[in-house]
């Protein structure tokens, strides 16, 4: 089924960008083809071949349901991941990237598998300052600092 | 060829700090093979953001090092614990894994180092007395036969390369759509930017490259509890110094390895995974003994080891002179040629004429120093394999959200990377080919352009095409290369008895069926 899903957002997503295709300008194009055709006829094939694929999907699922194969797609710790990278992404901004990290890391850790708390504790203090030192200082990335006091602690370290 | 860039190289090269920039990478490319779900492709994507403030010359020979060791990194794994590193070690668990069962591994990892500088070398030396020429007939190639070089790096990919051509159709059609994200190459006409800031000068490659090729294998690592790196208890190995003598009585093997490695790497979209398997298919094919393989042939072990090697190296040669990649992996180097303000294509050699034989002279002292770095590191690589993943994979997480922020130092690239990290993980579960989106977004533009170039020039002629014929003759290599797997079944088994593999899935452990 979640292969279906995915071929259904596939073509979900080429029809936005079929749709938006017929906005770009193609006035004053000095070539035969203009800036719209190409993509257009790439996106038409492409909608076609997922279609194509689309239906050979569902013929596979119907023979697994059959069957009765029901492999997991995603699982737990992956959801988890996921979920841990959007709030990695929410707080960058205004916690900076090492205390946003030792949160994300904090989470993988335990997520991966991690039992030692203990571990899992130093190993997510540590490993943030050790790449914002190396990647701040030795390699110059202006990585993000946060806001206010954590900005400026940041400079301790990088 | 020209010696006195030749000697600047040499020159260049020898500065302590490239050499140490060699070595370095050399070892980070075995322990990073060795470790299945790093592919070379990843490993390189994970280094680049160490790249990113070194000067062009450093950044290139430490990741041609970290290729030429990756490709030999992978046999580690496969022969010890038939475990393929990368995908370009599959055809070596064939072989290797047999002979490690009868109490040979030293023997084999000694014969698959020995094979792989063999390998490297021969393609490094190839690649040498091959570009200088071929840039300068690749000067005269115009727009038509640009396209159709494209065209064939995409069909052959789409073809040979994955499980599904359909789905590594598509994959490829998705990756040149992204391509199409911006301003137009030839009238800056805005397409698909829905009115975002962010995509007016189009998509980063890097970001999407981290996101499809290191997040998306840590998704599917976790899902498929591949914990074979803290399974393998027993590291206690040796390897066996393999005297040249014993090898010259492979010579023929090495050297028809060799060939076809380098020649199926300068193909453009194939990779050393392909070239691994066509070589041991070839081998085996042309062996008085072919019973002895899938039992632990020394053969069986020497031919996809020096074939992949010569591969890394002839896949160099296209994304060098055309600034076409020769390979998945190669893609991610020409993305870091970009990055470096270089602009790939055949003025690359003219303006960086040193580049080259940087390259070479990196490729062929990482190649040599696999012999001496391999050895001694073998005990070492193959403890690391303890490392659990639990450690592995946050590792990769923070290295590729610091890789894809710093290609412009903001966090839009590590949304994307993110992004694309989910994307890719869906389409490798559902048999799609991350490795042909990202050919088909290096490739994407330059084909739209000199599509529409050509059309300009010849006034909307696109018979014209057809007409020119080097264009016509790779036009037809890639319809052939597109039908070639639809021959009827029977006619194929014969071409090949070999399991199908995808550049980036190395998942399943194929066995050669007697």
């Amino acid at each position: 089924m979640g292969e279906i899903i995915f071929h259904i957002v596939l073509i979900g997503v080429l029809v936005v960008f079929l749709n938006a295709s017929y906005g770009i300008s193609t006035e004053g194009a000095i070539d035969p083809v203009g800036p719209a055709a190409f993509p257009q006829f790439l996106l038409y094939l492409a909608i076609l071949l997922a279609l194509i694929s689309l239906f050979r999907a569902i013929k596979k699922w119907r023979g697994e349901r059959k069957t009765s194969d029901t492999a997991s797609i995603i699982n737990l710790p992956v959801v988890g991941m996921l979920v841990s990278l959007l709030v990695f992404l929410l707080l960058i901004d205004y916690l900076g990237f090492i205390f946003a990290s030792m949160i994300l890391l904090f989470s993988l850790f335990y997520l991966l598998g991690q039992k030692n708390w203990f571990k899992i504790t130093i190993q997510s203090i540590i490993l943030p300052l050790a790449f914002a030192f190396l990647f701040g200082n030795v390699l110059s990335v202006p990585l993000p600092r946060g806001f206010g006091m954590i900005e400026i602690l940041s400079y301790y370290v990088y | 060829m020209d010696v006195q860039f030749l000697a600047e190289g040499f020159q260049t090269i020898i500065q302590p700090a490239n050499l140490i920039l060699i070595f370095a990478g050399m070892l980070i490319g075995v322990l990073f093979g060795s470790l299945p779900g790093i592919s070379s492709s990843m490993g390189i994507v994970l280094m680049l953001p160490f790249t990113y403030y070194m000067g062009v010359l450093p950044s290139i020979i430490l990741l041609v090092a970290l290729y030429a060791g990756g490709a030999y990194g992978g046999s580690i794994t496969a022969i010890l614990f038939n475990t393929p590193g990368t995908p370009e070690s599959v055809a070596t668990t064939f072989d290797g894994y047999p002979m490690t069962k009868q109490g040979k591994a030293g023997r084999a990892l000694g014969l698959a180092i020995s094979a792989s500088a063999f390998g490297g070398v021969f393609a490094a030396i190839i690649m040498l007395l091959l570009a200088p020429p071929l840039s300068k007939i690749a000067l005269h190639i115009q727009s038509a036969e640009y396209f159709a070089l494209a065209l064939l790096g995409l069909m052959v990919i789409a073809s040979i390369g994955s499980k599904s051509p359909l789905k590594a159709g598509i994959s490829g059609i998705l990756g040149i759509l992204l391509a199409m994200i911006g301003l137009d190459p030839i009238m800056g006409a805005e397409r698909f930017t829905f009115d975002s800031i962010y995509l007016v000068n189009g998509v980063e490659f890097i970001p999407i490259m981290i996101g499809a090729f290191a997040l998306a294998e840590v998704f599917n690592q976790v899902i498929e509890k591949t914990e074979s790196a803290n399974n393998h208890k027993d590291t206690k190995v040796s390897m066996e110094t393999i005297k040249i003598i014993q090898m010259l009585k492979y010579k023929w093997v090495l050297l028809k390895s060799a060939v076809l490695g380098t020649l199926i790497g300068i193909l453009p979209g194939t990779g050393g995974s392909i070239a691994s398997i066509v070589s041991y298919g070839e081998v085996m094919r042309s062996s008085k003994n072919k019973k002895k393989f899938g039992e632990g042939a020394e053969e069986g072990v020497i031919a996809p080891e020096t074939s992949n090697n010569a591969a890394a190296g002839g896949a160099i040669i296209p994304t060098l002179v055309l600034g076409i990649p020769g390979s998945p992996t190669t893609a991610v180097i020409l993305a870091a040629l970009v990055l470096q303000g270089l602009q790939p294509g055949p003025q690359l050699m003219s303006a960086q004429p040193l580049l080259l034989y940087c390259i070479f002279f990196s490729m062929l002292i990482a190649s040599i120093t696999v012999l001496i770095g391999g050895r001694i590191g073998v005990k070492a690589f193959a403890a690391t394999l303890k490392l659990p993943y639990y450690i592995l994979g946050p590792f990769i997480v923070i290295l590729s959200i610091i890789g894809s922020y710093a290609v412009s130092n903001d966090m839009f690239q590590v949304y994307i990377m993110v992004i694309f990290g989910v994307i890719g993980f869906f389409m490798k579960k559902f048999n799609f080919s991350p490795a042909a989106m990202i050919l088909g977004l290096v490739l994407g533009l330059m084909m739209e352009e000199n599509f529409r170039r050509h059309l300009l020039v010849t006034s909307g002629d696109f018979l014209s095409f057809f007409t020119r014929p080097i264009s016509l003759i790779i036009i037809l290599i890639a319809v052939a290369a597109l039908f070639l797997p639809m021959l009827p079944k029977k006619k194929k088994q014969k071409v090949s008895s070999l399991p199908n593999q995808d550049e980036n899935d190395y998942g399943e452990k194929k066995v050669v069926s007697k």
